[in-house]
């Protein structure tokens, strides 16, 4: 009998034993299973939509500043930025009330506004001379203490120009040049850089100089030095184009390398753009007589408030005349889900022309 | 024709088989718990590197978020498993060169012990911490802009 009850013992323990191996395994594929389940649900959306709504914020935004600047039918910033803060209110109540609908909680809110001034001349006959009660001065200043400038395009009437043909029969031709040549002056605290345009009315072509800070006109060789280091637009059109910000120069606009000083070097500076010698009146040279020295049409979009004494304004026939508008905005907006909080203080979106 | 005509004891022919028996059930044992104890590792295995991958998304998704022009409150939460296999696991945040990556996640358990390391795809910064299994947050600092692995 007692045999049988070792035997006995041994098939209880061994039953146990084969027990929690057989849990063991469970445990096993269960862990199995879940991993297979984990490793096949779908990463969560709610990062890419908090990404969705901050860029729909950006493009919204811009579209309500345009909105604003476009109906802005007077020179007062206050009303301007008012329309906007309207219309930013209105669209946050509607973002937070759609989201509201899938479970999201969006929140967007004004944190600050740029003023800013669109300068312009439309009067394609017009010299470059200042309007306002500084009414026909040749050298005046567009606007000081801006830092970051829009479109900033000329389209000048190629008659205009100061034409230097013949100038190598005077004494001083350099000089000549630059005492009566139109130039577009940009003063930072570093130095001043000078765009001088002129033309050659026997060759029909029109040239392009940058002055560099430091440099001096006169320094040159002569005439043909002056030329040759000039970008060139040929003997075609009745207008060339100066756009400082792409940077290009000519009748179509064609790459001028030596504009790029004003992307490169002062955009994000601190600076003044002046005009000079829009008109002059070049007594005791024989070649020279009082005539304008430029001609035509500019637009220049700057971040700051320009002073108004030098335009007309604010009808929008008036040359030159200047305006304000909305150059930037920052707003604030936070999203929310069950899995994703993103919040921003400072989102900021420009005014469509100026990007 | 009796037992005693095949020359064999009872008592004999009862130690034969349980000798027998027990060596097979032994074999069977060990076989099977081997088995088990295969399965059971590479099943962990398998958990901590999905997990890790997981995790490893909501860094990259968070850096995404955090690098935008303005952030300064990010944070996306993840519920993990408590335990794999039944095994408590650690989560760390490491920086030491021996990852696949500049910041990598090393993710283990004690028993079995298994280790495994996944790489993080992130700009940002990240702090060194080490974390638990469960509700895992991960946070944007702005002051100090670091992203931050922490639990719930």
């Amino acid at each position: 009998m007692a045999d049988v009850k070792a035997r006995g013992q041994l098939i209880l323990v061994t039953g146990l034993l084969i027990a929690v191996v057989l849990i063991g395994l469970a445990l096993v594929v269960n862990g199995a299973i879940y991993t297979e389940n984990l490793s096949t649900r779908e990463s969560s959306d709610e990062p890419r939509e908090a990404l969705e709504q901050r860029h729909v914020t950006e493009g919204d935004v811009q579209s309500l500043i345009d909105a604003a600047n476009r109906n802005a039918t007077t020179d007062d910033y206050g009303m301007v930025r008012g329309d906007f803060a309207d219309g930013l209110t209105q669209w946050a109540d509607s973002q937070r009330v759609q989201k509201l609908l899938t479970g999201r909680f969006v929140s967007t809110g004004l944190n600050s506004t740029t003023e800013g001034t669109q300068i312009r001349q439309a009067n394609a006959s017009r010299n470059f001379t200042a309007g306002g009660s500084l009414a026909g001065d040749s050298d005046w200043t567009l606007v000081e203490n801006t830092t970051d400038v829009g479109p900033f395009v000329l389209g000048i009437d190629r008659a205009s120009l100061l034409n230097i043909t013949d100038f190598d029969t005077l004494s001083d031709p350099l000089a000549a040049v630059s005492d009566n040549a139109f130039h577009v002056s940009v003063e930072t605290p570093s130095g001043t850089w000078k765009v001088y345009m002129f033309r050659d009315g026997t060759a029909g072509e029109v040239y392009l100089y940058v002055v560099d800070p430091g440099d001096d006109l006169g320094a040159l060789s002569g005439i043909s030095s002056l030329v040759s280091n000039s970008c060139v637009a040929g003997a075609t059109g009745s207008s060339a184009t100066v756009d400082f910000r792409e940077p290009q120069f000519g009748t179509d606009a064609t790459d001028c390398p030596e504009l790029g000083f004003y992307n490169t070097s002062v955009v994000g500076a601190d600076h003044d753009i002046h005009y000079r010698n829009a008109r002059t009146s070049a007594t005791g040279l024989g070649l020279l007589g009082e005539a304008d020295r430029a001609r035509g049409t500019y637009e220049v979009v700057v971040d700051t408030r320009a002073d108004r004494t030098p335009y007309y304004g604010p009808d929008a026939d008036a040359s030159p005349r200047a305006r304000s508008i909305i150059h930037a905005v920052t707003v604030t907006a936070a999203f929310r889900s069950d899995g994703v909080v993103h919040g921003s203080d400072e989102i900021e979106a420009e005014w469509s022309v100026v990007q | 024709m009796t037992g005693d005509d095949r020359a064999v004891s009872p008592v004999f022919s009862y130690v034969l088989t349980l000798g027998i028996t027990t060596i097979l059930i032994v074999g069977l044992l060990v076989a099977a718990t081997g088995y088990v104890d295969d399965q059971r590792r590479q099943t962990t295995e398998n958990q901590l590197q999905v997990i890790g991958q997981q995790l490893s998304a909501d860094i990259a998704a968070a850096d995404r978020l955090a690098r935008t022009d303005g952030a300064e409150d990010v944070a996306i939460r993840r519920d993990l498993p408590d335990r794999i296999v039944g095994s408590s696991y650690s989560i760390n945040v490491k920086i030491d060169g021996n990852g696949p990556t500049e910041y990598y996640l090393e993710l283990s358990t004690a028993r079995p012990d298994v280790t495994v390391t996944v790489g993080i795809a992130s700009v940002t910064d990240l702090v060194t911490t080490g974390v638990g299994g469960g509700e895992v947050v991960v946070r944007y600092d702005a002051a100090a802009d670091e992203l931050e692995v922490a639990n719930a």
